[in-house]
């Protein structure tokens, strides 16, 4: 973020920056100007001695007209540009491409039109608007993207939406601007407006050919940042939410019920797609949404082979 | 000099005399000494969360141990020290000194909004910082739901704290409110009110009629915690936005509870320091009445980006605007009042020259958040902090300590060090400003509100906030400090040391018990200053 406003990266966007421009004038010329009054007052006028004369000025009819007449055109004035330019904000162009998007502690999870799922990372065309309809899973969240100029909250069972359009290639960050709890601050994510080439590249699913290679372990510490466990489920034991993924492969946990497992690949694939069928003694169920069909098999197994390498 | 046949009110001694009193004066110092203590407490939860903002990444605190840093500041701040603010210390004692009366209407009445305050405060602070064990409230001091359902911390406890709060305010508006219309001395018509009365009826109104809303949200949300009834969780049928409404329907009118018996400090400070009477007294008065007014019907932006429809977000910007008006008004009769005075910058001109100016940047900032185009961008980012901060802290505050200096030798009936009140003055400035201004400028960034951690684009702007904040605080201890001094160790101070010609400062200095031997008759408007009348 180089420049605070008139980035460029929109058209929306610089639309609402005119109108920030706009206010700050209007904000520094009033500022500058009452404040010089009131310093000048305060130097010219002060006292000499006890017995200053002061003259018994008590209101003035048409002084006090003109300063209530000329700020109530001026607040009308901003308030129409403000209504406006945000009238815009509000109503999607109608090739809008939209994706759904839900909020959870502490993850953005964005599904396509195809059916696609991917979380933390939004994927859009450059040059395309997209219209996001989002909704929470559990507490409020906000989305915004702070270079784009959008923000709306997400709310649980009710829908809301915002839209934009990345105008150019780059990426943009991702914030959650509505206090949800201990990880508030990691909510995070990134848009990611691609060119024509890699757009296509991605719907298709080919690999950018310039990426390196991750391990399976590699791409499973990805997915567990990407998907949010790491809001519940620390890695260096300390406890949280759910159990701790430290030392977790081969460790033996008791339920609720007295019985006991030592955790191997079977359990954890259990834990991913249906948490509450097995919860460990001393951690309350559903805590977790079951993954069950939005991760691939592939994806579980590179997620068992991180937490292997968290075995010290 | 009148013949003041009993003895001043800081003579009695002992635990009964004072915490059982239902003298005005008695219960508004209480009052102050307890305020300054959730102050200094709620200052200090501030520091904090400055010093774990200091870099990027943890500090000092962890995550959970910042969010909760920030409620506890936000929560005390708010509930326990700038609702009763100004009304309840400056207010009780002033009231009816100014009006030449010997009380408050019910003054008993009185010493029970005391009581319940310290009932409320002290539920309040024990369930935020929870038994032993128990989480620490972590909810932010809005408590929207459905995460303050959801939280395993105290928030039933205190809930139901500041939902008795909530009377000790109700009672004290109810009481000043009446005081204003059945207690004034003969002849202190409406239009010869001092205007600190004004802005204490304007405030009344809004403490007796806006306090039930949250009080009665409160008690939803006990009910949808204890009971499971859905009136704001969804997946109970009930709706979560529903709670933003209520809430801002009290919390922002109250916002107005702050800030206007502020700005009649100010106005009654003014015109003593600049021997003229004050600019537009009408202006002012009324527009006291049509901000208490107006301040009922712009609650909507806080919720701007919340969900709500897109027709409720238009009409509350246009009514949001509606406030600035006779904001504007009230500052342009201020900056006039000046205009061939005969100026004396004293530390209480000091404070409320610097209330003007802080006021300036508080008031102008709100036009970005009243303009939905400019709002989307700014809504909970650190541009609001700043903003708040300056209307609560730039305004409340430093109003507060204007009306401290200004009364302080008739309250204690003594001087503070002059000297030492300028210069906390202008530590308090600088570090004011130093901690604030560059927090405008990480909201037009884009930083978000409540951010235990931030990325490393924000960090310069960030630590320099924390070094004004040390700053801040640190002119807070020595302003306290040498109020304290002079309370114990300050020179006598007459009966009249500023030349202001309100009726608290015919009776001596600190004022006897009954405050009038007899009650006077009031022939002239407060504000008789300037040349014609005394010259």
């Amino acid at each position: 973020m180089d420049k605070i406003l008139f980035n460029g990266l929109s058209e929306l966007g610089t639309h609402v920056d005119r109108v920030h421009v706009f206010i700050i004038a209007i904000m520094a010329f009033c500022f500058i100007a009452c404040n010089a009054v009131l310093i000048y007052f305060m130097l010219r006028y002060r006292r000499k001695g006890p017995d200053d004369v002061t003259a018994s000025i008590k209101g003035n009819h048409l002084l006090e007209a003109v300063w209530t007449i000329i700020p109530t055109i001026v607040v009308l004035i901003v308030f129409v540009y403000g209504v406006r330019v945000w009238g815009d904000m509000r109503k999607p162009p109608e090739n809008a491409m939209t994706i759904n998007v839900t909020g959870v502690q502490w993850a953005w999870r964005f599904e396509y039109p195809d059916g696609r799922i991917e979380a933390e990372d939004l994927y859009v065309p450059a040059g395309q608007p997209i219209r996001l309809n989002m909704v929470s899973n559990d507490v409020l969240h906000s989305f915004f993207i702070p270079e784009l100029r959008v923000k709306e909250d997400v709310v649980p069972s009710q829908y809301t939406h915002l839209w934009f359009q990345a105008d150019y290639e780059g990426v943009y960050n991702i914030f959650c601007t509505e206090y949800c709890g201990d990880n508030h601050s990691y909510m995070l994510g990134k848009v990611h407006a691609l060119g024509p080439e890699a757009w296509d590249r991605w719907v298709r699913r080919v690999p950018d050919p310039d990426a390196v290679q991750l391990s399976p372990a590699e791409r499973g510490a990805k997915l567990y940042s990407k998907w949010g466990c790491l809001g519940c489920h620390s890695t260096d034991g300390s406890p949280n939410i759910g159990p701790t993924f430290k030392n977790l492969m081969g460790r033996s946990e008791s339920f609720a019920d007295g019985s006991t497992v030592v955790v191997d690949e079977n359990y954890i694939m259990e834990s991913i797609k249906q948490p509450n069928a097995k919860i460990v003694a001393g951690f309350k169920p559903d805590q977790m949404p079951a993954f069950e069909g939005q991760l691939s098999q592939q994806d579980i197994t590179d997620l068992i082979d991180y937490i292997k390498t968290l075995n010290e | 000099m009148s013949t003041q046949s009993d003895t001043h009110y800081l003579e009695a001694k002992g635990f009964y005399n004072w915490f059982f009193s239902v003298d005005h004066k008695r219960i508004g110092l209480m009052y102050l000494a307890a305020i300054l203590f959730f102050f200094v407490l709620a200052g200090m939860a501030a520091m904090l969360v400055r010093l774990e903002l200091l870099a990027p990444g943890e500090q000092f605190i962890d995550r959970h141990g910042y969010n909760v840093a920030f409620t506890l500041h936000g929560a005390m701040m708010v509930f326990l020290f700038i609702v009763p603010g100004i009304p309840a210390t400056l207010g009780n004692f002033c009231l009816p000194l100014m009006i030449g009366a010997k009380d408050v209407a019910f003054p008993r009445l009185n010493l029970l909004s005391f009581w319940i305050y310290v009932l409320g405060a002290a539920i309040v602070v024990m369930s935020l910082i929870g038994p032993p064990g128990e989480a620490w409230l972590d909810t932010g001091w809005t408590l929207y739901t459905p995460y303050s359902v959801e939280s395993s911390s105290g928030v039933i406890p205190v809930t139901l704290g500041v939902f008795i709060l909530g009377f000790s305010s109700i009672l004290t508006g109810l009481n000043f409110a009446v005081t204003i219309h059945k207690m004034r001395a003969p002849g202190m018509t409406w239009h010869r009110l001092p205007l600190f009365v004004w802005a204490l009826y304007s405030a009344s109104l809004i403490q007796i009629l806006a306090t039930p809303v949250v009080g009665i949200t409160l008690l939803l949300l006990i009910m949808e915690r204890s009971f499971g009834i859905g009136f704001f969780t969804a997946s109970l049928g009930g709706d979560p936005i529903l709670f933003e409404n209520f809430f801002w329907f009290y919390s922002h009118p109250v916002v107005y509870i702050m800030i206007l018996p502020a700005m009649g400090v100010v106005a009654e400070i003014l015109p003593v320091f600049a021997k003229k009477p004050i600019f537009g007294y009408r202006a002012i008065a009324y527009s006291s009445l049509a901000i208490a007014l107006v301040s009922f019907f712009v609650w909507g932006h806080h919720l701007f980006v919340s969900g709500m429809s897109n027709w409720s977000r238009w009409v509350f910007s246009l009514l949001t605007f509606a406030v600035a008006i006779p904001t504007a008004i009230k500052v342009f009769n201020w900056i006039s009042t000046l205009y061939k005075g005969s100026i004396q910058l004293d530390s209480p001109m000091l404070y409320a020259c610097a209330f003007i100016f802080l006021f300036t940047i508080a008031g102008l900032t709100g036009l970005p958040l009243a303009t939905l185009a400019t709002d989307v961008h700014l809504h909970d980012t650190y541009f609001v902090v700043a903003h708040f901060h300056y209307t609560m802290q730039g305004g409340t505050v430093i109003g507060l300590l204007a009306g401290l200096h200004f009364w302080f030798p008739k309250i204690f009936g003594k001087m503070y060090n002059e000297k030492r009140a300028r210069v906390g003055f202008w530590m308090l400035f600088v570090g004011f400003n130093a901690t604030f201004m560059p927090q405008f400028i990480l909201g037009y960034m884009g930083m978000p509100r409540r951010y235990f951690d931030y990325l490393d684009q924000f960090a310069d702007l960030h630590f320099m906030s924390s070094i004004g904040g040390f700053v801040n605080g640190l002119a807070y201890l020595f302003i306290l400090g040498n109020l304290i001094h002079g309370i114990i160790k300050g020179t006598a101070a007459e009966k009249n040391p500023h030349g202001s010609l309100s009726l608290e400062w015919t009776v001596p200095s600190p004022p006897p018990l009954t405050n009038f031997d007899e009650i006077p008759e009031v022939h002239d408007w407060t504000y008789g200053y300037g040349n014609e009348q005394h010259a």
